[in-house]
């Protein structure tokens, strides 16, 4: 099975048209995650309430053609989740990779981490998520 | 099984014959996201309240290093328009449930066939493929 993580970090309806609303990236696309808070370079600052999914981007392709000088070309995207209890990281990153290695027959693939405007949440613990991507890639 | 997304723009038979109106298929691999909003093939996102843009790696582009330039990291790109504004998540849903469908796919997943007049869900009005080259 292919699976798919899904989220939308806008909040209300109207919200949901650009790239500050709803993601579906492929589980095959994660190249970490952890624990704190990674911008786009890959820099992971201190958080007691965040964890990191990083993922390739959306936006930029898997080649190394790219202009030397275009350093987005380096750049990843992130799912920053934003935890409610502090450094209870390591038990919502074990909840989702259970279900993403989760077999059971009536999986549809789709899983629905968050949904900042249906109030959906895979994880209880989970108070908003942000996805920070690169800019244009030239 | 290798599965691929299908894409026909054209609503005649005899215009099924280029990269932009005529059929595409995009392994399901390739795929990188989808998002809401009408990307470009340069990454660059526009608000659109019935866009749902679908990426990919580029047909176009290789690995290997040729001549860069900022171009070089760009991207496929397919903008499904939708008849249901702020709406991309039912659509989301339906083609990954179609990738994962089994044991009696054919691995060919028609996300939209303008010639047949098929969809993969019903609130899909159109799309438009935009295709990344190494110039």
């Amino acid at each position: 099975m292919k699976k798919f993580i899904h989220v939308n970090e806008a909040t209300s309806a109207a919200a949901v048209n650009d790239e500050e609303s709803s993601y579906c990236f492929p589980v095959s696309s994660i190249k970490a995650i952890g624990t704190g808070a990674m911008g786009a370079t890959g820099a992971v600052t201190n958080s007691n309430t965040k964890f990191y999914i990083a993922l390739k981007p959306y936006n930029i392709n898997s080649t190394t053609a790219g202009a030397a000088s275009n350093v987005l070309g380096d750049n990843i995207d992130i799912i920053s989740v934003t935890l409610t209890t502090n450094n209870n990281q390591q038990a919502a990153i074990n909840k989702l990779i259970r279900k993403i290695n989760s077999s059971r027959a009536t999986e549809d693939g789709f899983i629905d981490l968050f949904d900042g405007v249906t109030g959906v949440k895979f994880i209880d613990d989970i108070s908003a998520v942000e996805v920070i991507t690169s800019a244009a890639n030239s | 099984m290798q599965r691929y997304l299908y894409f026909r723009k054209c609503t005649s038979i005899g215009d099924d014959d280029d990269g932009a109106n005529g059929s595409s298929y995009f392994p399901v691999d390739n795929i990188k996201a989808m998002i809401m909003g009408n990307v470009a093939i340069d990454g660059a996102n526009t608000d659109d309240p019935n866009g749902l843009s679908i990426t990919f790696e580029p047909a176009g582009i290789n690995g290997a290093s040729g001549d860069a330039d900022a171009g070089d990291n760009d991207i496929d790109v397919v903008l499904i328009e939708m008849n249901v504004d702020n709406s991309p998540q039912p659509v989301m849903k339906a083609i990954v449930r179609a990738i994962n469908e089994g044991p009696h796919s054919d691995g060919i997943i028609s996300i939209f066939d303008g010639v047949n007049g098929t969809k993969i869900h019903d609130s899909i009005s159109d799309i438009t493929i935009r295709r990344a080259v190494n110039d």
